[in-house]
């Protein structure tokens, strides 16, 4: 990802927020995902898509960050090199958490009623998608628009339908 | 998950959650009639070991009783053939891949009924032990989780027919306190259990562990890592997915699962200081690996306040 490691924080241009925001809402839209959040590996929220409660939501991509760690931990002594993590959290909701590059982790929730492969598939796709994007900005764009974990609150507007075809 | 890949792997852990419980003939006897009425067959028979007759047979109309005994013996050979066949080259074969098999297709059809013939392996750590057979009126239109799960049976039978193996490989020195005689038999007890797991599942590793890290016990193959590294990963693995669950509105997190490229681990809650981490490879049927990683766990719970005691836990 072009993330910049500024003081080991994840830095990204508000047009990068967009457009991975514009990927997230159409993740959405197609998994039939509740919430999903893009955050770095310290912890910091980059983007999400979805209702959610905001009250607790530094404590939620800290939790995000150190499950990642513990997750990342695990697959190193493995072997592997991709990992997700899936936890059923009760109450007809369920939570899973996909490695996105080296520096940042997509976590999802959703109900019992949205198929655990479908939800894996459009993420996979929309990391994919995420990636490319942070790639293909590297090096760009104007230092006034850095942001640190931005939070990206628009609604999509369709301005990438191409995003997903 | 499909409904009927979901069926498939009920009626596997429902068969196989009786190993343990019942006299292994009668254990043979039950899967045989359960494989039979699942998928309809006329006849099912399991082969294990060298024997050059059926271990046990489901013929619940009689129609194998009910042949002369020049087709009946006729019946039983093609049978063991089939099941020779399956356990010398360990894949999946039909009546049609035996020598002459259009004919036998019209004998079986023409004497049970059954023009459809299929014959699984049993297969546990790498070899065919043994075969399934099945005689179908129709054709089933069998699936990969149709495959897993029988293949899974493999490791049940062998487990089930080693299990006086298993419980003496627990064996320890004899004590004379009987505090201490319980401490070994809940001890034993939980060796057992995982010894179990570790055979139903033909996982890697099965590791029980303190919630906070520290490494209790372990079965199965040797790791390149530390036991108590990984332990103290898992463990704080899970504890940030219960406090993520808190912070989404419940605190009913009770497993926990890491999908790699070829291995995934999957963590259950055994009591409120107890987990339980299972290490299997890609080519194990996960929901049934789930299956019997909880039942442990729920064996397991039996054993939390005698591993209290002793503090185990």
């Amino acid at each position: 990802m072009s993330a910049r490691d500024d003081d080991k924080r994840s830095v990204f241009y508000a047009r990068d927020i967009h457009q991975i925001s514009l990927v997230l809402g159409k993740f959405l839209q197609k998994s039939g995902a509740e919430t999903v959040l893009l955050v770095d590996r310290a912890g910091h929220l980059i983007a999400r898509q979805g209702e959610m409660n905001t009250e607790g939501e530094d404590t939620i991509t800290a939790l995000v960050a150190g499950l990642f760690a513990a997750s990342q931990a695990t697959a190193k002594m493995l072997g592997a090199v991709e990992f997700s993590t899936f936890v059923p959290c009760g109450d007809d909701r369920n939570a899973m958490l996909l490695r996105a590059g080296d520096q940042a982790l997509l976590a999802v929730t959703f109900s019992d009623d949205t198929s655990v492969t479908l939800i894996r598939t459009y993420a996979l796709e929309a990391i994919r998608r995420i990636g490319a994007i942070m790639g293909a900005l590297q090096g760009e764009g104007d230092p006034e628009e850095r942001i640190h974990g931005y939070r990206f609150d628009r609604e999509i507007d369709g301005a990438l339908n191409d995003v997903f075809g | 998950m499909n409904e009927r890949t979901g069926d498939v792997y009920r009626l596997v852990f429902e068969l196989t959650a009786r190993a343990t419980d019942v006299p292994y003939d009668k254990f043979l006897d039950e899967l045989v009639e359960g494989l039979a009425a699942h998928y309809g067959a006329h006849v099912c028979r399991v082969h294990v070991g060298d024997d050059q007759r059926y271990a046990a047979s489901a013929d619940a109309a009689g129609r194998v009783a009910a042949l002369d005994s020049t087709d009946r013996a006729r019946f039983d050979t093609l049978d063991v053939m089939l099941a020779e066949e399956v356990k010398n080259d360990g894949v999946l074969r039909t009546a049609l891949d035996l020598d002459g098999g259009a004919e036998l297709v019209n004998f079986l059809a023409r004497s049970l009924q059954t023009p459809e013939t299929f014959a699984f392996p049993l297969v546990a750590r790498g070899d065919a032990f043994g075969a399934i057979t099945l005689y179908l009126p129709d054709a089933y239109p069998f699936e990969e989780a149709d495959v897993r799960g029988l293949q899974a049976i493999g490791n049940v039978l062998f487990a089930a027919a080693n299990r006086d193996g298993v419980a003496k490989a627990g064996a320890a020195v004899p004590v004379t306190s009987d505090k201490l005689r319980a401490y070994q038999e809940t001890l034993e007890e939980v060796a057992k259990i995982l010894d179990e797991l570790l055979f139903l599942t033909d996982a890697k590793t099965v590791l029980l562990l303190d919630s906070q890290g520290d490494f209790i016990s372990k079965r199965g193959a040797e790791s390149r890592y530390s036991s108590t590294d990984f332990a103290t990963v898992v463990a704080s693995g899970f504890a940030a997915s219960r406090r993520l669950a808190g912070l989404y509105g419940t605190q009913e997190v009770h497993s926990v699962t890491h999908e790699g490229d070829t291995e995934s681990v999957f963590v259950i809650e055994v009591a409120e200081r107890a987990l339980l981490a299972i290490i299997y490879s890609d080519h194990n049927a996960p929901a049934l690996v789930s299956r019997w990683t909880q039942s442990a766990a729920s064996r397991l719970r039996g054993h939390y306040e005698a591993l209290t005691e002793a503090r185990v836990l």
